[in-house]
Formats: C-alpha cells, sequence, structure tokens
C-alpha cells in the first residue's frame, strides 16, 4: 500500500469509543438514580455512602431504614432491570441478526410467551426454581423452534411472514397460557403468574440474581464473543454457508444463547416486551449494523433504558405499574416508526 | 483439476429430472460458460457446485477430493461464489461487507484482523472502487454492487469463482465491464465458471461452454464447435443467426427481422 492514504481500520472509532464511555456513564448514573429517587429519598452521597460500607469501614451517618431501602430493595432491583435489560437488547438484536430480519424480537418471536408457559407449568407443579428456569428454557427454545418452522414448512422467507408466523405461535402460546391460568391454584401459583405475565421486578431478591446471574452473564459473553460471525450470518444461511459458516452449528449456538437470555429475563421478571425490538435498533441508528460495535452499545442501552423503565413504574403512581404496560407505551409507536422507514423494502 | 464433477444428477422431489450424467473438469484459468433457456437448471448445477443443494447421484471432486468428505470452511477456502442479486437486509458499510470473504479463515469467536483489512482495502483498489469503501452497501448502484460482491469473493482467496448471471441486472456498459473482469480473473489464474444468458458474451470470453437444453442433457465444446447457429436455434427455440463482424473482429449471435 506504499504511496496511498494509511488503511483506516475502525472509521469513526474514536466517535465510537466516546459514545461507549457516554453510554457507560449515563448508566453509573441511572443506578444511582434508581438507588436515590423513591417513596423514601435519599441523597446520591448518602446512597453512596451506603455502598461504600460494604467494602470499606466508614462512619455511620444514616439509619438503618435508610440501609435497607437501598440494599435490600434498591440494589437488587437496579441490578435485576440492569441485567434484564442488557439481556433482552442483547438476545433481539442476535435474532435479529440470525434471521436476517430487523423487525423480530424475543417477544414477537413467541420465545418470552413460550418460557412463560414452561416456568409457569414448573410452578403449577410445585417444582424447585433451578427446574423452573430449565422449563423456561425449554418452553422458549419450543416456540422459536415453531415459529420459524412455519416460514419453512410454507416454502416461503419473507421477513413479514416470520412476523406473521410470530403472531401465530404468540396467539397460542396465550391460549395455552389462560388454560394453564384457568387450571391454577387461585391463592398461590395463580398470582404468581399474573405477576409474571406484565412483567415486574418488584419482589426481585439477590438470591435470583445470584441464581439466574452467572446463566445470563455466560451466554451474553459467548453471543458477545460471536460479533463478526452474527455479521456473516445476518446476510442469510446461503450466503453465510458459501462464506464457509457452519449453519448448524452457528445457529445452535446462537438460538440457544439468545433462549437462555430471554428465559433468564423471564425468570427474574416475567415477560417484558419491546426491549428486544427498540434497543438494537437504537443501537443501530448510533453505530450502524455493524454487531462488532452495535451489541456492546445495545447492551449498556438496554440497561440504562430498563433501569429507567423500573424506576418510572414504581415512582408514577402510588401503587406499582407492570412494566410491559410502560414498554409498550413506547415500544409500539416505536414500531410503528419502523414501519414506516422500513415501508419500501420489506419484503 | 481443481474442479471434476463425474455423472452429476439432480432430480425434483416431483421426479422431474433437471441435469443428468454432466461430467465435466475445470482447471487454474480456465473459463467454462454456461448456456440454457430460462428453467433449465443452470442455477441448481450451479449451486450443486458451490455445496448449497446436494444431487441425487454423481460425485464432484475438488482438487481430487470428494466435496461431500469435505467441511463447510475447507470447501469456502477453494470455491468463491458471486450471487445473482443481493438483497441485504441491513447496510452494512463495503469495507464491512467485504470483509465478510475472510469467514474462511475466522474461527467462531474471532474477528478480522488488521491484516485481513489490508486485504480488503487491496481488492477494492484492484477493482477500483476504494472510494465507495466507507459507503453503505445498500446505496452504491447494481453495477457498483457487482465489483464489491467480487471485491468480497477476491479476499476469500478461492481457486475457483463461481458467478450466478453475473450480468443479469446489468446495464449494458456494466455488462461489458464484467465481462472484461471475469476474462482478467481467468488471467490471474482463477477458474470460473458462470451462468449466462447472453452468447455474445461467451463468445467475447472465448471460453469453453456447457449447453444445457430441456432434456437435461449438457453438451461442451469450445465456441467453435458448440455454438452453431443450429444449436443455439435449436435450444432458445427461436431462428438465430451467428456472423463473423470483421469491424469487431469476433463472431455475433444476432436475432432476425421480426417480420
Amino acid at each position: 500500500m506504499r504511496g496511498k492514504k494509511p488503511i483506516v481500520l475502525d472509521a469513526g472509532g474514536r466517535q465510537y469509543r466516546l459514545m461507549l464511555v457516554v453510554l457507560l456513564v449515563i448508566l453509573l448514573c441511572s443506578v444511582m438514580a434508581s438507588l436515590t429517587v423513591g417513596r423514601y429519598g435519599m441523597s446520591v452521597g448518602e446512597a453512596l455512602k451506603i455502598l461504600l460500607s460494604k467494602v470499606v469501614p466508614i462512619e455511620h451517618t444514616w439509619d438503618n431504614t435508610q440501609e435497607s431501602v437501598v440494599m435490600r430493595l434498591r440494589l437488587p432491583r437496579t441490578l435485576a432491570a440492569a441485567l434484564i435489560g442488557a439481556a433482552l437488547a442483547l438476545s433481539g438484536a442476535s435474532y435479529q441478526s440470525m434471521f436476517k430480519n430487523p423487525m423480530v424480537s424475543p417477544d414477537l418471536l413467541g420465545v418470552s410467551s413460550g418460557a412463560c408457559i414452561g416456568a409457569s407449568l414448573a410452578i403449577t407443579l410445585s417444582l424447585s426454581s433451578v427446574t423452573i428456569q430449565v422449563w423456561a428454557f425449554l418452553g422458549g427454545i419450543a416456540a422459536v423452534t415453531l415459529t420459524t418452522a412455519i416460514p419453512k414448512l410454507l416454502g416461503s422467507q419473507s421477513t413479514v411472514m416470520l412476523v406473521l408466523s410470530g403472531v401465530i405461535v404468540g396467539g397460542l402460546m396465550s391460549s395455552i397460557m389462560g388454560i394453564i391460568r384457568y387450571f391454577a391454584d387461585p391463592d398461590t401459583a395463580l398470582a404468581q403468574m399474573t405477576y409474571w405475565a406484565m412483567g415486574s421486578l418488584a419482589d426481585v431478591q439477590m438470591v435470583d440474581l445470584a441464581a439466574i446471574g452467572p446463566f445470563i452473564l455466560a451466554a451474553g459473553i459467548l453471543l458477545l464473543l460471536m460479533r463478526f460471525r452474527l455479521n456473516v450470518l445476518s446476510l442469510g444461511e446461503q450466503e453465510a454457508k458459501t462464506l464457509g459458516v457452519d449453519i448448524k452449528k452457528s445457529r445452535a449456538v446462537v438460538i440457544v444463547c439468545a433462549t437462555i437470555l430471554t428465559a433468564s429475563s423471564v425468570c427474574i421478571a416475567g415477560t417484558i416486551g419491546w426491549i428486544g425490538l427498540v434497543v438494537p435498533h437504537l443501537g443501530r441508528m448510533m453505530a450502524g449494523p455493524d454487531n462488532r460495535k452495535m451489541l456492546p452499545l445495545a447492551v449498556l442501552l438496554g440497561a440504562s433504558f430498563m433501569i429507567w423503565i423500573d424506576l418510572v413504574a414504581r415512582t408514577i403512581t402510588s401503587a406499582e405499574l407492570p412494566i410491559s404496560i410502560i414498554t409498550g407505551i413506547i415500544g409500539a409507536p416505536f414500531y410503528f416508526y419502523l414501519l414506516f422507514r422500513q415501508r419500501n423494502t420489506l419484503r | 483439476m481443481i474442479l471434476e464433477v463425474k455423472d452429476l444428477c439432480y432430480r425434483y422431489k416431483s421426479g422431474r429430472t433437471i441435469f443428468q450424467d454432466v461430467s465435466f473438469g475445470i482447471q487454474e484459468g480456465e473459463i467454462l460458460s454456461i448456456l440454457g433457456p430460462n428453467g433449465a437448471g443452470k442455477s441448481t448445477l450451479l449451486n450443486c457446485i458451490a455445496n448449497l443443494l446436494h444431487p441425487q447421484s454423481g460425485q464432484i471432486l475438488l482438487d481430487g477430493r470428494p466435496m461431500d468428505s469435505m467441511g463447510v470452511g475447507e470447501i469456502a477456502q477453494i470455491i468463491g461464489y458471486v450471487p445473482q442479486s443481493h438483497h441485504p437486509a441491513y447496510d452494512y458499510t463495503v469495507r464491512d461487507f467485504v470483509v465478510m470473504g475472510r469467514a474462511p479463515y475466522i474461527g467462531l469467536f474471532s474477528k478480522p484482523t488488521r491484516e485481513d483489512y489490508e486485504l480488503v482495502d487491496e481488492a477494492l483498489d484492484r477493482l477500483g472502487i476504494l472510494k465507495l469503501a466507507d459507503k453503505p452497501y445498500t446505496q452504491i448502484s447494481g453495477g457498483e454492487r457487482q465489483q464489491v460482491t467480487i471485491a468480497r469473493v477476491l479476499v476469500q482467496r478461492p481457486k475457483l469463482i463461481l458467478l450466478d448471471e453475473p450480468t443479469s441486472h446489468l446495464d449494458y456498459g456494466n455488462q461489458i465491464r464484467t465481462v472484461r473482469m471475469i476474462r482478467r480473473l481467468s488471467e490471474e489464474g482463477y477458474a470460473v465458471i458462470l451462468t449466462t444468458h447472453t452468447p455474445d458474451h461467451v463468445i467475447m470470453l472465448g471460453s469453453r461452454v456447457g449447453m444445457l437444453d430441456y432434456t437435461g442433457r449438457m453438451t461442451f465444446g469450445s465456441v467453435e464447435e458448440a455454438m452453431t447457429e443450429e444449436r443455439l436455434s435449436q435450444m432458445y427455440q427461436v431462428p438465430l443467426k451467428v456472423r463473423y463482424i470483421e469491424e469487431i473482429r469476433r463472431k455475433a449471435c444476432f436475432a432476425p427481422n421480426l417480420e
């Protein structure tokens, strides 16, 4: 390359690193906001001191109620929100690449409701919490398998067909969910299921996070490592194959990891719609479609986004709102906007 | 022999035979053009060679090894495929799109390195499209897109390049430029197999030609032997004339006046 201008390895690389830093700062601010805002208000300084006192000895200048609000209520909630937001965003982005289809997400593919059914069945059978998670995963895998089987059966690989197939499976899932709810014990299981159907972080405990968090981290790291492979997969199956990609293996790894992310989120907080669709698109608007740049942004965006949604859900009225109500109010118009932008290219 | 095809036969599940007893071989620097009417199975044959479809019988050897015993990664290091048309779902930049040609050399959890990007810029530069490098792949013209896909196949470093109707979506100028580029690829040592609907392009390439007819039989030969008036007229089911034109120093294929 003598005499030519040097190769710019990552055009806009500085701008991208700046975005990462800004999003990281936003995430930290969101965490602090979530720890301090609420019915029991306190200053950022106090919250920070309470957190720090767990690592280094600090003089007690706060009362025990404050400490218990931060450590027992708000911290697990905030961490769960960040974890779930990141997981759903990553899961959605991976499905979108895998299926060469920017209009799908864990909820539109039926994965969330499938996982919800799996978990609910496990609850009705009073199984242990680990088993609930396994069942949620199996439900999610069953749903995504069914959703992708329909377009194959009909011999059509269009974007719209996959979305419609998701509608079919979603409808089926909500009926099955209705049956389970009908037969559920109204005193115990039913309440838990209803709480799950709309998504909530109100009852999250540290032990839940410790049990489910490692799965989210493992699946998330695998997907992040596969960012370039996801790019190749997003060209479509045939093309990826001529570029030497073992489709069956890659597809299996991506779908299993993305489904673990969704199913784990369902186990912590129930079904939360729209995040997996909206956040990857925000990421793409900021960094373009290259998954190598987009996925890390989506993870940070998803975490902050979810923290703020949870914050709104628990502070906007005196009673808590289910999370899906708020994500729906934001997500539905956004989906319309996506359809509007892609109205000429959708086939 | 880079590629050897022996007694290849492909049938639809419905029982219709697309082609049968197709045998040929191709060496370094050779071009094979495949002609045939719509629906005769040109693309099916190409897709079998690209390992995208599986023939019912017959054998395909790459560098003397049976293709069905090789992994997709190994195959992609020998065969590069330029598909007919693209419906990209995401607007990758040209550079990010072309670097995906390095995928056969990049592991499941790895990313392209600086060297991979150097190869990309070298290929773009050679095709004279380095200025497109940072443009979104969805916002360039059909002719440019064709060149970008060929750049991707070049960084893949295959021995054999398959092109499925490379001229079909292009204006006349870009068609001729593409034919010229195919010639250049063969001069650089690549073996090339292409399908086309334009007999003149085959004449210009002066390549070997395989003519696939409706019965699924394939006739091979040089342009001189195989592309006679009778054969072409029979294959396309319209009267055609082949004449040598002094001014352009080649034969050309014509359809007569409609009267």
